[in-house]
């Protein structure tokens, strides 16, 4: 197939003494020299890709399975059920704290009110509802209810101080009413 | 037939423009284009593949230490709830699931007494004021309205009292007048808000 044995003889040093000239000796001569290099640069690419590919198949075969196994523990129905319940318990504990923590005592500020009322003035009746107080005061001193009304309006834990005055005889009924200032 | 004698540049153009150089430079052309036509189509297919498969790799490693995560924590409650479980259980008394508040009952009467109040009526309602501002997420408030007599001076400690229940319940209203009855005791009327569990398996 290939004419190898065909060299010419020639002492030209511009001609090659041997220059094969069909295409076939030509590819082989340039796969054997040039070609070889470039091909086996290529092969070694392949071959690292493919065993890189190789490799991370693998090792992503091997998640998958570990996944699936952790899946299938944490779907088993006891894990299932106690999980909801441990969170119902972390969400029932953190409601607790909130409640605890931010919700008003009121029977402070109830105490606070009916203990800040002076003993001149006589409370009849006494209503607290969302934060809203209405009181029923009577006494027979103008100065001491101005003095409560004046103490209730420059306190600034309430708003919206009204105060009826009825005067019957000797006796002076006061209606109030006022809101607490909530934060 | 007389050979015809070339001069030095026509020696330099035939060297550079030899029939070998010519076929040297397709060879190379066609190597150089079956190996790109490899990269293309062979390489970077595999390469793409490799890039989803790292991110996949990575996902599922993120899927694996959240589940070690769940894992390790259910194990952790898991001992937590042996050492507390009892404690927890009186929760249940607490904060009832079933709309069943014994616990509340069974204190309150000690406590009316205690102050030397007598209970005159007991009723359990859906909350209805707008007063209960922060947002929970099983806590349901509920209202219970206590209708009691006694004396005025002892009414500020059984509202202390009752407000220190385990239960935080908070008084949303309260009233009395100053009349008595034949005994010489005030009718008082609280109403407190408590709170409850909107599901009858919560505990369960």
């Amino acid at each position: 197939m290939f004419n190898f044995g065909k060299q010419s003889q020639s002492i030209d040093f511009l001609q090659p003494s041997y220059s094969p000239t069909d295409i076939w000796s030509n590819a082989y001569i340039w796969l054997t020299s040039i070609g070889k290099y470039l091909l086996i640069a290529v092969e070694i690419l392949v071959l690292g890709v493919f065993f890189s590919r190789f490799i991370l198949d693998r090792q992503n075969n091997d998640l998958t399975e570990e996944v699936n196994a952790k899946v299938t523990l944490l779907s088993n129905e006891s894990w299932q059920k106690n999980a909801a319940v441990y969170e119902n318990y972390q969400y029932l504990l953190s409601d607790i704290k909130i409640v605890k923590d931010k919700q008003a005592v009121n029977s402070v500020r109830i105490s606070e009110l009916i203990s800040g009322i002076p003993s001149s003035l006589h409370l009849s009746s006494f209503g607290y509802s969302v934060n809203k107080v209405t009181l029923r005061l009577t006494s027979n001193s103008l100065n001491s209810i101005k003095d409560y009304e004046s103490s209730l309006k420059n306190n600034p834990n309430y708003s919206n101080v009204v105060f009826s005055i009825d005067k019957n005889d000797d006796e002076i009924t006061v209606n109030v009413s006022f809101v607490f200032v909530t934060d | 037939m007389e050979k015809k004698r070339l001069n030095t540049e026509e020696y330099i153009k035939l060297i550079k423009e030899s029939p070998e150089k010519k076929r040297g430079y397709i060879f190379a052309g066609a190597t150089v284009f079956v190996s790109v036509l490899l990269i293309i189509f062979a390489i970077r297919p595999t390469i793409l593949k490799i890039t989803e498969i790292n991110a996949s790799i990575k996902e599922k490693n993120r899927l694996s230490t959240a589940l070690d995560a769940k894992i390790s924590t259910l194990n952790s409650l898991d001992k937590q709830f042996q050492e507390v479980g009892t404690n927890l259980k009186d929760l249940k008394l607490i904060y009832p699931a079933d709309g069943n508040f014994s616990l509340l009952l069974a204190n309150i009467n000690p406590i009316l007494s205690r102050n030397g109040f007598f209970l005159n009526g007991i009723n359990f309602d859906k909350y209805n004021d707008k007063n209960f501002t922060f947002s929970s997420k099983v806590l349901v408030p509920w209202s219970v309205k206590l209708s009691t007599k006694g004396r005025p001076t002892n009414v500020i400690n059984l509202l202390k009292d009752l407000e220190d229940l385990p239960m935080f319940p908070v008084i949303e209203s309260f009233s009395y007048t100053d009349q008595k009855d034949e005994s010489g005791l005030t009718n008082f009327s609280i109403n407190m808000r408590i709170y409850k569990i909107d599901n009858t398996n919560f505990y369960e």
